[in-house]
């Protein structure tokens, strides 16, 4: 079961609420999706800069793996305040520790709101019916 | 029994090659599409996140395109046979991790490659080869263990067939490079011709079909591009030789 501490878009980001900001990452599913098992397997990932905008769904970044490149998409809307150079730079942490310290970014939203997005359980639901 | 679409584009302009690509990418709803082209004239393309200075043949190449598609620098020629397909995230053909997508199929192209006549192609797995070479930038310098695989021009295993993914918007676009005959910018690649088959690139393309068509179970039904498809490619082909986008330069790699 994935944390119940957060949303999750079918896309497979997860977001989480965090004081009056919207943490978002990638999940583990997503990672194996993407890989071939192997350390080194995620050799870039494009975050956008800080202040950006960002519309609810819309694509804000890419990940790139040894065989895929994939869209990065905004969980909620509302404007960019934080991005996780240190993940940029070490994508292995996304691989370690999906939940935590691989965050992708951090979202001041127009409006808090999450609830358009799956629980884990529906995630888990989701991803078992697709797979 | 699903029907895919069949879109042949023989002698396609570079640009277009992509824009092409693109526009099914995005159709959502399309049925699966296998597309089987040439280029012309002969095109190198770079991959999504290549620095244009880190393949050295790009200088020197008259017509240089960015794919969608991520890896490595391809040398689109005359002996050489592109593919594209185009589908849905969840269609049961590519639906799973992003590896089971690619074992399924290579399984039909190396079925292809066999029919055809090249020796013992297969998925390279953890087999030695002697195609990989460091500092071109070159998608065919570089292999991963599904990479598909034969005995190159040195007498080595080499890498002869070339694949990336694109995955947006719940669609994928595999796209995929298989060499006919060899390139002088893909030195030490397996070829067609190191197992002494001589093919051009839509006999190659029939053999393909087939081979796609009994992997997936699918008939594959011969389809022209409709206006809009075409008036889309149309739109998008500026972009992929546009020097922007060309030498744009992605945030330094780790």
């Amino acid at each position: 079961m994935r944390p119940d501490d957060r949303k999750y878009l079918d896309s497979h980001e997860w977001a989480k609420l965090e004081g009056d900001l919207i943490v978002v990452g990638i999940t583990d599913f997503a990672v194996e999706e993407l890989s071939n098992g192997n350390e080194g397997d995620l050799v870039y990932c494009d975050l956008p800069d800080i202040g950006r905008e960002v519309e609810q769904g819309e694509t804000f970044g890419e990940i790139e793996s040894v065989k895929a490149v994939s869209d990065l998409n905004a969980p909620v809307g509302g404007e960019i305040v934080e991005v996780n150079s240190d993940m940029m730079e070490h994508l292995e942490t996304l691989a370690d520790d999906p939940w935590k310290k691989g965050w992708l970014i951090k979202i001041k939203p127009t409006d808090a709101s999450m609830d358009h997005l799956l629980a884990a359980e529906a995630y888990e639901q989701h991803i078992t019916a697709d797979h | 029994m699903a029907a895919w679409h069949l879109i042949e584009t023989w002698g396609a302009a570079p640009g277009f090659a992509m824009g092409l690509d693109e526009a099914l990418l995005r159709s959502v709803g399309r049925a699966p599409t296998l597309r089987l082209y040439s280029w012309a004239p002969d095109a190198l393309s770079l991959g999504y996140f290549q620095r244009f200075d880190d393949v050295p043949a790009a200088a020197a190449h008259p017509n240089v395109v960015r794919r969608l598609t991520g890896g490595g620098a391809i040398h689109h020629h005359a002996q050489e046979l592109t593919f594209s397909v185009t589908l849905d995230a969840d269609d049961p053909a590519y639906r799973g991790s992003v590896p089971d997508s690619y074992e399924r199929a290579h399984e039909a192209v190396i079925h292809a490659l066999a029919t055809l006549g090249v020796a013992s192609p297969r998925m390279r797995r953890e087999e030695p080869v002697g195609s990989d070479l460091a500092g071109t930038g070159m998608c065919f310098h570089e292999s991963t263990p599904q990479d598909i695989c034969w005995t190159g021009p040195a007498g080595a295993l080499a890498k002869g067939v070339g694949t990336a993914q694109r995955r947006t918007a719940g669609r994928i676009l595999h796209h995929g490079s298989i060499k006919l005959g060899p390139s002088p910018l893909e030195a030490e690649v397996a070829t067609a011709a190191d197992s002494a088959v001589s093919i051009d690139a839509q006999a190659a393309g029939a053999a393909l079909r087939a081979a796609f068509a009994r992997e997936f179970d699918v008939e594959l039904m011969p389809t022209a591009p409709d206006a809009d498809l075409l008036a889309s490619a149309q739109q998008m082909a500026a972009r992929y030789s546009d020097p922007g986008f060309v030498h744009r330069e992605p945030r330094p790699r780790r």
